[in-house]
C-alpha cells in the first residue's frame, strides 16, 4: 500500500516537475527504466513470496539501474552500444516476464 | 540454453533468498528476527519509499520525454513540408511572372525588329536560337517516356533495383537526344544545356526542382524517334528491367507535344564573340 503510494507520488512528481534529462544521459534513460521495472517486479514477487527485504530492494534497485547504464555506456565507448542495449533489454525482459508469471501464480493461483 | 534456464529459474534476486535464509538462521538461534516487511519508521523503509518514488519519477520522465520527442519530430516535419509547399508555390508564382515579362520583352523586341529588313533577319535568327536553346515554348510530334518505381518492392533483394534514380532519367534523356530528339522536358521542366538532373536525399531534382514519380519525359523529335530510342542500348535495357524488376517504363508516340520554355536562361559569364 505504502509502496504503491510512493510509486504514484513519484509518477505525479515526474509529471508535474517534468525534469529535463541532460542530453548526455538520454540514451541511458530507457535502459534505466527497464532495470527499474525489473527491480520493482522482483520486489513485488519477493513480497508475495514473503521474503521481501528492504535493504536488498534498495541496493538491488540502485545497482541494477547503475550497472545497466554502465554496460550501455561501456558499449557506447566500444562501439557496440546498441547491441549491448539489446542484450540488457533481453535479459531483463526475460526476468521481468518470469517474475510477472510468479506474481500471477500468487495472485490467481493459476 | 543454460543461460535462459538460469534466467527463468533465478528470476528473483538471490539477495532476497539469502536474506530470508539469514533471518531463518537468526530465528533458529533465538536472536530477535530483523524486520522483514515494509513498515513506517525504519531507516531502510524510508529508503524503499524514496527509491520507489524515484522509480515512479523515472517512468514518468521517460514517458514524457518519449512523447515530447515524437511530437516535436512530427511538428518539425509538418513545418518543413509546409515551408516546402509554400516556397514551391512562391517559386511557381515568380516563374509565371517571369514568363509573362519575357513574353512582353519578346513582343517589344519583335515590334522593334520587324521595322527593318535587317531586323527581320535577326528576328528569325533569334527565334531559331531560342528554340534550340530552350528559351521558347515549342510544340511538335515526339514520344512520351514514362518511368516509375516498381509497384512491388516487397522483395528486399530487388527492391532497390525497382526504384528510379537520377541516373535512370539521365540515361533515358541521353538516349533520347542520341536518337534525334530536339527538345526534352522532364515532368514539365524543359532541359537546356545547363539543366542538372541530380538526386538530393530521396528526391530527384531537375533544374533544382524536386520531382515526384512517375517521371514523364516528353521529347520532340523525328517521326521514328520511338523506334530508334527503343533500339538503343538504354531502350532495350529498360525494357528488360521492366520485365525483370517490374519497373514502370513505357514509350508512347505522341502526335502533338507542347514543351514549356526553360526556367533559367540567364548567362552571367559567357559573352558572344565581338565579330563572328
Amino acid at each position: 500500500m505504502i509502496a504503491a503510494l510512493a510509486l504514484a507520488i513519484g509518477v505525479i512528481l515526474g509529471v508535474v516537475l517534468h525534469p529535463t534529462v541532460p542530453v548526455g544521459l538520454q540514451p541511458y534513460l530507457p535502459i534505466a527504466v527497464v532495470a527499474a521495472l525489473d527491480a520493482v517486479f522482483g520486489a513485488l514477487r519477493a513480497m508475495l513470496d514473503g521474503i521481501f527485504d528492504d535493504k536488498v530492494f534498495v541496493v538491488s534497485f540502485i545497482a541494477n539501474v547503475l550497472v545497466a547504464a554502465l554496460i550501455v555506456f561501456l558499449g557506447d565507448q566500444l562501439g557496440v552500444g546498441s547491441q549491448l542495449s539489446t542484450g540488457v533489454v533481453v535479459v531483463l525482459g526475460i526476468r521481468i516476464f518470469s517474475n510477472a508469471a510468479a506474481i500471477r501464480r500468487h495472485l490467481f493461483r493459476a | 540454453m543454460s543461460l535462459f534456464v538460469d534466467l527463468t529459474t533465478h528470476a528473483i534476486d538471490e539477495g532476497y533468498i539469502d536474506a530470508a535464509k539469514r533471518r531463518a538462521a537468526a530465528a533458529a538461534s533465538g536472536e530477535p528476527a530483523p524486520t522483514t516487511n515494509l513498515r513506517l519508521g525504519g531507516a531502510t523503509a524510508v529508503m524503499v519509499v524514496l527509491v520507489l518514488a524515484l522509480a515512479g519519477a523515472l517512468f514518468a520522465t521517460s514517458a514524457i520525454a518519449t512523447h515530447r520527442g515524437a511530437a516535436a519530430a512530427k511538428r518539425d516535419r509538418r513545418q518543413l513540408v509546409q515551408q516546402i509547399d509554400q516556397r514551391t508555390a512562391e517559386s511557381d508564382q515568380l516563374q509565371r511572372q517571369l514568363d509573362s515579362l519575357r513574353a512582353q520583352v519578346a513582343a517589344a523586341r519583335d515590334a522593334a525588329l520587324s521595322a527593318s529588313d535587317r531586323g527581320s533577319a535577326l528576328q528569325a535568327q533569334i527565334a531559331q536560337l531560342e528554340t534550340v536553346g530552350g528559351g521558347q515554348a515549342v510544340e511538335g510530334s515526339g514520344v512520351e517516356v514514362t518511368l516509375d518505381n516498381a509497384k512491388d518492392t516487397s522483395n528486399p533483394d530487388s527492391a532497390s533495383l525497382g526504384i528510379i534514380y537520377d541516373r535512370d532519367i539521365q540515361a533515358v534523356v541521353d538516349a533520347l537526344f542520341a536518337s534525334g530528339a530536339e527538345a526534352i522536358a522532364v515532368n514539365g521542366q524543359r532541359l537546356t544545356t545547363r539543366t542538372a538532373i541530380r538526386e538530393a536525399g530521396d528526391a530527384i531534382l531537375v533544374d533544382y526542382r524536386p520531382l515526384a514519380p512517375p517521371y514523364r519525359i516528353d521529347a520532340i523529335g523525328p517521326p521514328d524517334l520511338r523506334d530508334v530510342f527503343l533500339k538503343t542500348q538504354t531502350g532495350t535495357l529498360y525494357e528488360n528491367w521492366r520485365q525483370v524488376y517490374g519497373l514502370g517504363f513505357s514509350v508512347d508516340s505522341r502526335a502533338r507535344l507542347t514543351l514549356p520554355s526553360a526556367a533559367d536562361q540567364v548567362v552571367h559569364y559567357a559573352h558572344p564573340l565581338e565579330s563572328p
